[in-house]
């Protein structure tokens, strides 16, 4: 393993690139001192670096020590959002208010799950879960129009097609949202990783079943009694997340502060992968 | 008590403000080689102490060798420093005392 692969898989599990580069930066220093202290006891350089990269142990002990507990707390609670999420999914093409209205209740559960953080965790808590309710929002659309043009041609080839885009495209949107959630997490081997598969597998298994059956919206009929509250929802609720999730979209591309932090981040990662090409500092 | 990892990282602080190489080689001479902190876990250790405000860091750059990020203890780590060292003190004490009996152990009445 090359120095820039260990301090890669050592920062892995930190999702800010800022930080992240700022801890490869001192674990990167760390290394070069304990090398040059070696180098004078008489070792030679390559088995100097070798030794000191043995010396701070398995990368991958350093990215769990950097996952955090609040992470994993969250990640619970939003584990529990997907089951009211997944009868939204499951419902979309039976009908869209009910669907909403299952929609509604994982936002709130995953507003709930911030609760106890500081501001800022809170904050970009919300915003991740309003990212995800926005892939809904875009299904509910895709099923919204599959009804207009069921209407036009019910079984025409379009309608097919379409169903088949809600069915089948949104599970997959959801399931490729979740794992790319995890994956960013780091390595398989971390707790969110692990809960995000769960939750991917749960999706897939569970949006097949309701696809499968075409669940009987009658046994629901109590939430009917809702139907004023959902109204309002229906109309209220989706532009509110879709107008936040837009204005965090336009947000990101505007702080350019982080833009250029991220930049840098990626220079010093350049830097680092020269440095080993060089022999300079690395194990090669 | 908190874990003594800490307590060490703190009273390496105490004496003088120090990078996690420094901290680590001090710890480890200093216990003439009986006390080895895992490097790795270190530095997690010293950013999570950093967030809970008891220690501080800044980039500094040293003669020949690349920045480095030194630690110093704030008043907040110093003050949890002597609440630490009562406790560990007490603690050793007990064990130290525990280790010296000899004897067989009463039955409980």
């Amino acid at each position: 393993m090359t120095q820039f692969e260990f301090l890669e898989t050592a920062t892995s599990s930190i999702r800010s690139n800022q930080r992240a580069a700022a801890v490869r930066r001192e674990l990167a220093g760390h290394l070069d001192m304990k090398t040059t202290d070696l180098m004078q006891e008489g070792m030679e350089a390559s088995q100097a670096q070798n030794e000191a990269m043995e010396s701070l142990g398995d990368p991958r002990d350093i990215a769990d020590a950097y996952q955090s507990p609040v992470m994993h707390r969250r990640l619970g609670w939003k584990a529990i959002a997907g089951i009211p999420l997944l009868f939204a999914v499951g419902m979309t093409l039976e009908n869209p208010v009910y669907a909403l209205l299952w929609l509604t209740v994982a936002a709130v559960i995953a507003i709930m799950a911030e609760s106890g953080l500081s501001l800022r965790a809170r904050l970009s808590g919300v915003i991740t879960g309003v990212i995800s309710a926005r892939i809904l929002l875009y299904g509910g659309a895709v099923a919204g129009i599959a009804a207009a043009l069921g209407t036009l041609g019910p079984g025409g080839p379009i309608t097919s097609a379409m169903e088949a885009m809600v069915e089948f495209v949104v599970p997959v949107l959801i399931v490729l949202y979740v794992c790319w959630q995890g994956t960013s997490a780091g390595t398989t081997r971390t707790p969110y990783a692990m809960v995000s598969i769960v939750s991917a597998a749960f999706l897939v298994v569970g949006t097949f079943v309701f696809s499968i059956g075409h669940w009987n919206v009658a046994t629901w009929e109590w939430v009917g009694a809702l139907q004023p509250v959902a109204t309002a929802g229906v109309i209220g609720l989706p532009l509110l997340l879709l107008a936040t999730a837009f204005g965090w979209d336009a947000a990101v591309w505007l702080r350019w502060n982080d833009l250029r932090s991220l930049r840098r981040a990626r220079s010093q990662s350049r830097r680092n992968r020269q440095a080993d090409r060089l022999g300079v500092g690395s194990s090669q | 008590m908190k874990s003594v990892p800490t307590l060490l990282v703190l009273k390496a602080l105490d004496r003088e403000s120090a990078h996690g190489y420094r901290i680590a080689t001090w710890i480890n001479q200093t216990s003439e080689g009986a006390l080895e902190l895992k490097e790795g876990t270190l530095y997690p250790l010293l950013h999570n102490l950093e967030q809970k405000g008891l220690i501080e860091g800044e980039w500094q750059h040293e003669a020949g060798q690349r920045e480095v990020r030194i630690y110093h203890l704030t008043d907040r780590g110093r003050r949890q420093l002597r609440q630490e060292e009562v406790v560990w003190e007490r603690f050793a004490k007990g064990v130290n005392h525990v280790m010296q009996q000899g004897g067989v152990l009463s039955d409980p009445v």
